[in-house]
């Protein structure tokens, strides 16, 4: 039975190791697809941007002035700041804003309704007049072309939303922040566009992207009763036939969590929503027909990336319990090969980043690659006490809370700066 | 003794070998010398940026390059980063001594160049350019139009305040925007273009017009939301239909001649359209496109892998511009473009 067991997780780890080092491969000597990149000239939709914003007095102000300079026609883009329920001075550097510029930006000052940025996101529907509108977080600094860049794709009547890349800005503060830098590359630079490439499922990311507002309101709008609105939604979209698409040259500066306890809570947060979806989803997936195999295939094991590190901590686990109560899993050899690749989890993750840094043009801070390995191990439990936390808030019928991701922006930034 | 050094000795080794590969890193982090932000785009990506940068670098010689108008005198004259430009005041003809320019030169009227030239460093027209037959320009900014002879060849980027004629055979790498209109002859090469009306023609520098034949054609605007139509497989419109919305197919898109799409269509494969053959929105497809004549079609225009225009083909409109984008797009004469024209491996204008 445990050794039947062990044999499943292994398996699974052999998957997404090759999943890993297919992505990976891709980038390197596959045909690279940008097909809405170029769209240059062309009658530009009205577009809504909403900025969700809780808590944001350090950051607001950068986006708000970001929005004001990019190179879009000023009567088709509307700004509208989610205000939700923020308790510090948002509302007031917001409405400084829309004085200052009467006319550009429309304020959305939320003051009750369920916590969370779906539900912020639902309410502020409300303001969405286009049949476009892309989603930001208060962190995050859009450059002049970007607004067209994740336009753009929605000339395709195929595409439901749109993903750019996630840049952060802060990455020699300490090291947490270059450790989340090498892993945002491996999950952007390769992961993402490896399967736009392939024609799989890039994952609409939640900010710096787009939504089709009638493919939303075709899957019944945001669902405020998940912790994950990004994931949840990209499966929904997925599952009624409209394609989510990555633009990696649509690149957005953002700042990632300085301190570990908030990685933490960020992480855990993430594994959360994304198992809800993966309880929610996964049988759908299974199947529906209206997608290829491809597609399913990669949109499950998407959906399984994050209970995956309960599964690798139950591989190690058996791996001792089945040392020590003698099974014959192949002698000391095996038992020393299979610890070795499972200690580290699985080398093609690091490959990944490796290689990400590399297209990036990166020259030292490939460097800090055996150093991800905290990264790795910081992740891992804590995904996996999500999974747990959630399986006994299942068995007691107690809600999920959302939690904010803490700032640590003391001022405002100059973006765009050279590395 | 050894019971003491033997195991510090191990513990030291051991401790060496651990700490061997993680010293770049612990340097890295120690030394920071790559902690800052990857660059992010900053710029626009608009197409005229480099005529831009040129008209800031060449700012200082304004007055210098009136002054050789009036004159029409020939001089040298030393920008701001201690590189030479040459400065010519003399319109009409202009031949080197050498056949290759190795300066900037600025021309302050209008200008014929003699055929064969080579121009190492960029060139600057205050007045019209008339370039003669195999000439080679690196960069090329004029303030009103441009003639290329045949089989000229623009290494980087050509812009024209006013518009650009390219003579049979001429290849034109990296940007070529133009203010008013782009005519390119039959056998021309190009990249990027980007101009009001864009149109191909056996000729470009015999007609030394820019209106294809025939007239514009205007579309009917649909307003309001369209509805979608998926398909899993291919789907195929029959003569003289109308459809109203968009169409994705898994597999191929075939649009016989005279169908009206009113809406935007998509294709796993292969898009085709027959003669006369109407789209009112975009047409965008994971391999190619292939556009039959006479055809029109209001919205971008995308294709994974290659597009084929056939003559007599309208894209976009005075007041709608539109983008043609594919790794390759062969472009037969009497077509227009309004909007940009943007192969990123090759453009070719032939029959």
């Amino acid at each position: 039975m445990l050794l039947h067991l062990f044999s499943v997780v292994v398996a699974l780890i052999c998957i997404y190791t090759v999943r890993h080092y297919f992505f990976t491969l891709n980038r390197f000597t596959g045909e690279q697809r940008h097909p809405y990149i170029d769209v240059d000239s062309a009658v530009w939709p009205a577009v809504t941007v909403l900025i969700a914003a809780h808590n944001e007095e350090a950051v607001v102000s950068d986006i708000l002035s970001a929005l004001l300079e990019v190179d879009y026609p000023p009567d088709k883009l509307s700004i509208v700041p989610v205000n939700d329920r923020s308790t510090d001075r948002t509302r007031e550097i917001i409405d400084s804003f829309v004085e200052k510029y009467p006319g550009r930006i429309t304020p959305f000052h939320r003051t009750g309704g369920k916590p969370g940025k779906a539900g912020a996101l639902k309410d502020a529907m409300a303001f969405v007049q286009t049949e476009v509108f892309l989603v930001f977080d208060a962190d995050y600094i859009p450059g002049k072309a970007l607004i067209r860049q994740l336009v753009s794709p929605f000339f395709d009547p195929e595409v439901g939303s749109v993903m750019g890349r996630v840049v952060p800005l802060n990455v020699g503060r300490k090291l947490l922040t270059r450790l989340l830098d090498l892993e945002r590359s491996g999950g952007y630079q390769v992961d993402q566009q490896a399967r736009m490439n392939l024609h799989f499922v890039p994952q609409y990311g939640g900010t710096v992207a787009g939504i089709r507002t009638s493919a939303l309101e075709e899957v019944g709008g945001w669902n405020e009763n998940t912790l994950a609105e990004d994931t949840d939604l990209t499966f929904r979209l997925l599952l009624a036939g409209w394609k989510t698409v990555y633009e990696n040259r649509a690149e957005c500066y953002e700042e990632v969590p300085e301190r570990w306890p908030v990685r933490v809570r960020q992480i855990m947060r993430w594994a959360k929503g994304h198992n809800q979806a993966l309880t929610e989803y996964a049988t759908a997936l299974r199947r529906r027909k209206n997608m290829s195999l491809w597609e399913r295939m990669d949109g499950m094991l998407l959906l399984c990336v994050f209970a995956m590190a309960p599964v690798l901590l139950l591989g190690w686990v058996l791996a001792l319990m089945l040392f020590y109560l003698g099974a014959p899993i192949g002698g000391g050899t095996a038992v020393l090969a299979l610890a070795a690749f499972t200690t580290l989890g699985n080398f093609a993750a690091f490959f990944e980043i490796a290689a990400a840094a590399r297209l990036d043009g990166s020259e030292q801070r490939i460097r800090l690659l055996p150093f991800t390995l905290l990264g790795f191990s910081v992740s891992l439990i804590s995904v996996s006490r999500a999974a747990w936390q959630q399986i006994i808030a299942g068995i007691l019928g107690r809600e999920m809370v959302w939690h904010k991701t803490e700032r640590s922006r003391m001022a405002p930034v100059a973006a765009g700066r050279a590395a | 003794m050894n019971d003491v050094w033997a195991p510090a000795a191990l513990a030291a080794i051991t401790g060496s070998m651990v700490a061997l590969p993680l010293t770049p890193a612990v340097l890295e982090i120690l030394r920071r010398k790559d902690a800052g932000p990857l660059p992010a785009r900053k710029d626009d990506g608009n197409i005229r940026n480099f005529a831009r940068s040129m008209r800031r670098y060449i700012a200082p010689l304004r007055e210098h390059l009136a002054a050789c108008a009036q004159t029409g005198a020939i001089q040298e004259s030393c920008l701001r980063d201690g590189s030479y430009a040459l400065v010519v005041g003399q319109g009409g003809n202009y031949g080197a001594s050498e056949e290759k320019v190795q300066t900037l030169i600025l021309f302050a009227q209008s200008v014929s160049l003699s055929h064969r030239m080579i121009f190492l460093k960029d060139l600057y027209a205050a007045g019209d350019l008339y370039g003669g037959r195999q000439i080679i320009f690196r960069a090329v900014l004029a303030e009103k139009d441009v003639f290329l002879g045949e089989e000229t060849l623009v290494a980087r980027w050509l812009h024209a305040e006013g518009a650009v004629f390219a003579g049979c055979g001429s290849t034109l790498y990296g940007r070529l925007s133009a203010e008013t209109a782009a005519a390119l002859s039959t056998g021309c090469r190009f990249e990027r273009v980007c101009a009001p009306v864009i149109v191909t023609t056996a000729n470009a520098l015999q007609r030394r017009g820019h209106q294809a034949d025939g007239t514009v054609r205007e579309f009917p605007i649909q307003q309001g939301r369209l509805g979608r139509s998926r398909i899993r497989g291919d789907i195929h419109f029959h003569p003289g239909e109308m459809f109203l919305g968009n169409i994705i197919a898994t597999g191929a898109v075939r649009i016989d001649e005279k169908t009206r799409i009113l809406g935007s269509a998509k294709a796993g494969t292969h898009i085709q359209l027959g003669t006369g053959a109407e789209v009112e929105g975009s047409l965008v497809s994971s391999g190619s496109i292939d556009i039959g004549p006479e055809c029109l079609i209001r919205g971008p225009v995308l294709a994974d892998k290659e597009i084929v225009i056939a003559s007599g083909v309208q894209i976009g409109s005075p007041d709608s511009p539109a983008t043609v984008s594919a790794p390759r797009i062969r472009i037969a004469p009497g077509s227009r473009v309004y909007g940009t024209l943007w192969a990123r491996l090759e453009g070719r204008v032939e029959e």
